[in-house]
């Protein structure tokens, strides 16, 4: 046999026997830590703020609890209700969903009382990081987020008719409604 | 590199004058676009979830139900006296009037009722007053407000009559100096008038 050929095949024999003897092999390799940074996400949170709902009747505070209303009266109510937007890029639009007046029973008197009063529902929002104007609002929580108090006013009114006896007007008495569906949005845009 | 001549592949139609190579790198093309779209179409369904801005809403809360009052007038019942009526006199009664609604009324005499017509009924007039006391009324109290069975105009009687506030009214019924003589022995029962309340 070549003598080349049997050096080599004595090497490869000796190295595998090597190889095979402990350990194990790799390939050179080496590894470091990245240090990352902390991420926080955003928040866009609408809440009550604590403060209780209050009414007015005719510009006087009220207790609307035993309170009757007759034509002509106009009815205020005002709430107060916190808006909280974190997030560099956050832009939402804040808004008041519509209220409706139900009639408190299915009864003539309340569903009729709930057809003749008319209501108007605006929400003010003012502060750092709000668009002026009205509603709806452009809330932008840019680097230094929006966290503000918002007021939510609903102007109900009796309407009172100048002929006596107005049947639609008359059909009204001692009804009873309530108010339903009124709240704050604040959605991202 | 193909023997000429032999499965030689040659470009029909559109693909005329087309390389076989070119027109099967734009097939592949084609096929791998539409691999990695069906790819990505089962990626997206197959994870799950759905995509949401953020957003929050919150109820103003609870709100009073508001109620409507009413307007309500009682009177009391009218008595006239028992007293034979003869041209030239009149007789008086009080009534009480009471607000007892929600509202300030305007106390208006609306209309007359009529009783049947005689000659007697006929010639009668009607009066209405404000005074301060019963006594006052059946002593004799000039009228504000004057109609017959055929014609009674509508009127505010007195000031307006707040919540929970009443007032005499003083009924008159007069038989005229110059009554007809026809209307002698007669009667003039179940007449009335209509008080009417309107929110101030």
């Amino acid at each position: 046999m070549n003598k080349l050929l049997v050096s080599a095949i004595a090497g490869a024999a000796g190295l595998t026997l090597l190889l095979g003897g402990a350990g194990t092999f790799a390939l050179w390799n080496t590894s470091a830590t990245v240090a990352g940074g902390t991420i926080v996400a955003g928040n866009l949170l609408v809440g009550d703020s604590g403060t209780v709902g209050s009414w007015t009747v005719n510009g006087t505070a009220k207790t609307l609890s035993g309170y009757k209303a007759v034509p002509g009266d106009i009815l205020v109510y005002t709430k107060t209700m916190s808006i909280t937007a974190t997030g560099d890029n956050l832009v939402a639009t804040l808004a008041l969903t519509q209220a409706s007046i139900t009639g408190t029973t299915s009864g003539t008197a309340d569903v009729a009382l709930a057809g003749y009063l008319t209501k108007t529902a605006v929400l003010t929002a003012t502060g750092p990081g709000i668009s002026t104007g009205s509603a709806p609002y452009t809330v932008t929580a840019a680097t230094a987020g929006v966290a503000q108090n918002v007021t939510v006013t609903v102007t109900i009114t009796y309407p009172k008719n100048a002929a006596a006896g107005f049947t639609a007007e008359a059909n009204t008495k001692l009804g009873s409604v309530s108010l339903d569906n009124l709240s704050v949005s604040l959605i991202q845009i | 590199m193909q023997a000429a001549g032999r499965h030689a592949y040659v470009p029909v139609g559109r693909y005329a004058g087309r390389s076989r190579s070119r027109l099967f790198s734009m097939r592949s093309i084609g096929v791998t676009l539409l691999s990695f779209a069906a790819a990505i179409l089962l990626a997206s369904t197959a994870a799950g979830g759905t995509y949401a801005l953020l957003s929050s809403a919150a109820s103003t809360g609870p709100v009073s139900s508001i109620q409507s009052g009413t307007a309500t007038l009682t009177v009391t019942p009218l008595s006239m006296p028992v007293t034979a009526l003869y041209p030239g006199l009149t007789l008086f009664s009080p009534v009480t009037v009471s607000n007892v609604g929600n509202v300030p009324l305007n106390v208006q005499i609306t209309s007359l009722t009529a009783p049947a017509t005689t000659e007697l009924s006929a010639a009668l007039t009607i009066g209405l007053s404000v005074t301060t006391t019963s006594a006052a009324c059946i002593a004799g109290a000039t009228p504000t407000w004057t109609g017959t069975f055929a014609s009674a105009a509508p009127t505010n009687v007195g000031p307006a009559l707040a919540v929970g506030n009443s007032a005499v009214l003083c009924v008159s019924v007069a038989l005229g100096i110059a009554a007809p003589h026809l209307s002698q022995n007669q009667t003039a029962a179940n007449f009335g008038l209509v008080i009417t309340g309107l929110q101030v």
